[in-house]
């Protein structure tokens, strides 16, 4: 196996490294920055919520640069293509005056992609995004082209302007690892964001890993040891998001009108994983799990109508639902 | 793994005492409030050994709470899961338990890594300051309450201690009288007076009625119920008017001898000496004439009449015909009838003899109510009294308990007032004394009345609601009865006194007629 020659305590010092050389150009934003990271070495994408101007671009670039990989940015907008994204086979001509078809590789050719404003686009534009997210590879012309490893997509959508555009339905949204909240950044930071951003010297992050050591630290991460318990923890927490769930909380009850897909019990797994090996551990415990739920199960939680009048959020469910879940011996 | 399996064995032995303690502290409170409970049901209920029950409950629960911690099912990975929740081992030790389990799942290298660091963590685990004894002070706090007002209800005064002692008291006078009702039963089997088949019966009863006081639990109306009942059932057995037909067979006796001139041999049985008046009259009438015959014949008659009266009819019979016999002057059937005389004396002897018998077992049984029903009465008033003072409250009666229907021993305590018990003067004594149906000598003071508030009994020291019968007698009562008894049998035949007067005087010596 490749993470053999990566044990759990280099793991732990790449991580910190990785999220100190973010953290050289981001200013606060902690969880976001170790959640992207964890959704990174989870080996799955995630999708940032937050008002335009709180840094994801700048995360997303100085979390390519740290770990050497290459990174490209998409602009999501209602003309976007598929095409646009994947690329197209253009008609070039050859050194021998004949013409020939050439692939034409996209944006989505990087290792770490931003797609910002991804619900911007028309449905089959992020169709063929989220198609990529989760092959890891496109399919141009019945040529299917495996994209590079590690494959990393960091999506963003602006909760305030929704007028003109195109909510990822609940199918795609099952797709994205994490669903992580961008908080606006306390005043203090706001200071710091000001001081670094409005002098000469801009910070810059190191190279501190190179892409093969992100995916070896992925395959390391999976191969992490989890306990029959503790994984049937993971089971019973996502089940329990189901309204028609024995002993579920009364709020699942309530106002929620589809519970999580077991991809959301795989999330939590993952990122429990992560989580783990960041506090030096070898093994899952049921703390790591409680932390990975709400990044991995509020967007897989469908609320009704009921709680969308009354202002009720998945994070509030999904809180109530932990409380009501204790950990027994 | 063994050195990881050791540690979470010291870990459950720990934790199976830590909780064992803290369910003791959490419990014991409650366990004593039950002994609170049981203690105020003793101060309305007669409960025999009230400490024990007192105790029990605590006890049993501490036992049941200690082996149930030391013995119950508590599995490694359980101690795993508890100890990595309890000191935030964040499952490194159920992990490091159950990973064998997964076989090849995970990377050997990262199984291997996460033992090295479960067993790392349990290294370092300080099991006594981890799990320390801690006092939960709300839940002492209830039980020193508790138990003070265990204590408090312990010592002080009990109204049911005396009924409990009561009980016991009864219990082994039952049993005591069990024992002589057996020692009884040999003296049955010895009596040959008695039929085999009443002997056996009697024997039967007798048995079934020691069984049924050694098992008495201290109720004394049963225990006297049920030797009210052998008593009755004994007694039937008996010859009705049994006194007064020993009385007339004296008084025959007396008459005969009178008539034959034959001088009384008291050395000789009574039938005999019959026999052998009838022998001389017979030999008597021969140099009789008609008037003296006629005389004879009268008195023969009356003679008669008297064992109708006494209802000894077979005598009767004989006596009447023996008597137109010499009316008649028929020597064959004066012979005959003379003889049927003899054998009908012989065999009221012999009943008389069957009925003593049967009057001493029915004596023992009586001795038997009364020893009962004396430690009943002991038991109910306390100890006794100073001698009386005179007045009790009486209530315009007596508030004496009346025994059940089918109890032949009544006492009538209380009227008594606050008299000693057991001496000679004591009316219960005398109230039980042994009796035959019907008959007022020996039987109960029993004046029935509305128990009330209200009215007094007037009891003045050295004299009782019966004068006279405590007496002491110079001559046995059923010698003095017989003379008395004679005397006025020979008034009856001999001088004229009105028929209903005759009934009159018959009655009275019935109802007088001894055992």
């Amino acid at each position: 196996m490749k993470n053999q020659n990566l044990n759990p305590d280099e793991f732990r010092s790449l991580s910190e490294s990785i999220i100190n050389q973010v953290k050289r150009v981001i200013v606060g934003q902690e969880d976001l920055i170790e959640l992207t990271i964890v959704s990174l070495l989870a080996g799955g994408n995630a999708l940032l919520e937050g008002v335009p101007g709180l840094g994801k671009t700048i995360l997303v670039r100085t979390l390519a640069q740290a770990i050497h990989c290459q990174f490209s940015r998409i602009q999501f907008t209602p003309d976007l293509m598929p095409s646009d994204i994947v690329g197209t086979n253009l008609v070039v001509e050859s050194g021998d005056g004949g013409r020939q078809f050439q692939f034409e590789a996209g944006p989505i050719f990087a290792n770490l992609v931003l797609a910002d404003e991804i619900n911007r686009a028309t449905p089959k534009t992020q169709s063929a995004m989220l198609e990529a997210m989760q092959e890891h590879s496109v399919t141009v012309a019945k040529v299917t082209r495996p994209l590079p490893e590690p494959f990393f997509v960091l999506a963003t959508q602006n909760p305030l302007e929704m007028e003109g555009t195109y909510p990822l339905p609940e199918a795609q949204l099952d797709r994205f690892f994490f669903k992580i909240d961008v908080p606006y950044p306390e005043v203090g930071e706001l200071v710091e964001i000001a001081n670094r951003t409005t002098s000469t010297m801009t910070p810059q992050a190191n190279p501190v890993v190179e892409a093969s050591t992100v995916t070896d630290m992925q395959l390391l991460a999976r191969g992490l040891p989890i306990a029959s318990h503790v994984t049937e923890y993971a089971a019973n927490l996502v089940k329990s998001t189901h309204p028609n769930t024995p002993n579920c909380p009364p709020e699942v009850t309530k106002y929620v009108r589809y519970g999580a897909s077991p991809r959301a019990m795989q999330a939590v797994i993952l990122a429990g994983k992560i989580f783990a090996l960041l506090d030096s551990r070898f093994n899952v415990s049921y703390d790591d799990l409680r932390r990975a739920a709400l990044p991995a199960m509020r967007h897989r939680i469908i609320l009704n109508f009921e709680a969308q009048a009354e202002g009720i959020t998945t994070d509030e469910v999904i809180n109530k639902l932990l409380e009501s879940l204790p950990v027994e011996a | 793994m063994e050195e990881l399996t050791a540690h979470l064995k010291r870990f459950r032995t720990r934790l199976r005492i830590i909780e064992g303690w803290e369910q003791l502290q959490k419990g014991l409170w409650l366990a004593i409030a039950v002994s609170v409970g049981i203690q105020l049901l003793g101060r309305f209920l007669p409960i025999e050994s009230l400490w024990f029950w007192t105790a029990l409950f605590p006890v049993t629960w501490l036992a049941v709470a200690v082996c149930y911690h030391l013995s119950k099912p508590y599995s490694l990975l359980k101690t795993a899961r508890r100890v990595d929740i309890d000191l935030s081992l964040f499952e490194r030790l159920s992990t490091c338990l159950v990973l064998p389990e997964h076989g090849g799942l995970f990377p050997p290298a990262l199984v291997s890594a996460q033992a090295q660091d479960a067993l790392q963590s349990a290294r370092a685990v300080n099991i006594k300051p981890a799990y320390p004894f801690r006092f939960n002070r709300s839940s002492w706090v209830k039980t020193a309450i508790t138990s003070g007002v265990v204590f408090v209800l312990v010592f002080l005064p009990n109204p049911m201690d005396e009924i409990i002692a009561g009980r016991k008291a009864i219990v082994e006078e039952a049993q005591k009288q069990a024992q002589e009702i057996e020692e009884l039963q040999g003296k049955v089997e010895e009596a040959v007076e008695l039929d085999p088949e009443q002997r056996q019966e009697i024997e039967r009863l007798l048995t079934e009625l020691a069984e049924k006081l050694n098992l008495n639990p201290g109720d004394l109306d049963q225990a006297l119920a049920d030797l009210s009942r052998v008593e009755r059932e004994i007694e039937s057995y008996g010859i009705p008017n049994a006194g007064l037909q020993a009385a007339n067979l004296k008084s025959l006796l007396e008459q005969l001898n009178s008539l034959s001139g034959s001088a009384p041999d008291p050395g000789e049985e009574l039938a005999s000496q019959v026999d052998k008046a009838l022998d001389e009259l017979l030999q008597k009438q021969e140099q009789l004439d008609a008037s003296e015959r006629r005389t004879l014949s009268s008195s023969l008659a009356q003679m008669a009449a008297q064992a109708s009266q006494s209802g000894n009819m077979q005598l009767a019979r004989s006596l009447s015909e023996l008597s137109q016999a010499i009316q008649s002057g028929d020597q064959q059937s004066m012979e005959n009838s003379s003889q049927r005389t003899a054998q009908a004396v012989a065999q009221t002897q012999r009943s008389l003899q069957a009925q003593s018998r049967l009057s001493e077992i029915l004596s023992s049984l009586q001795s038997s109510s009364q020893a009962l029903a004396q430690s009943g009465r002991l038991a109910a008033q306390g100890p006794p009294f100073p001698n009386s003072q005179g007045q009790v409250s009486g209530g315009g009666g007596t508030n004496a308990p009346i025994l059940p229907p089918g109890t032949s021993q009544r006492q009538a305590s209380s009227p008594q007032g606050n008299k000693p018990f057991g001496g000679e003067d004591d009316l219960d004594t005398q109230g039980n004394t042994p009796r035959q149906e019907g008959n007022f000598v020996g039987d109960e003071l029993f004046i029935p009345g509305i128990d009330t508030d209200q009215g007094s009994t007037q009891v003045r020291p050295g004299e009782n609601a019966a004068p006279g019968l405590s007496n002491p007698s110079l001559v046995p009562y059923d010698q003095a009865y017989y003379s008395y008894l004679n005397a006025a049998m020979q008034s009856l035949s001999q001088d004229y006194i009105p028929e209903n007067l005759t009934n009159y005087v018959q009655q009275y010596f019935l109802l007088l007629e001894p055992q």
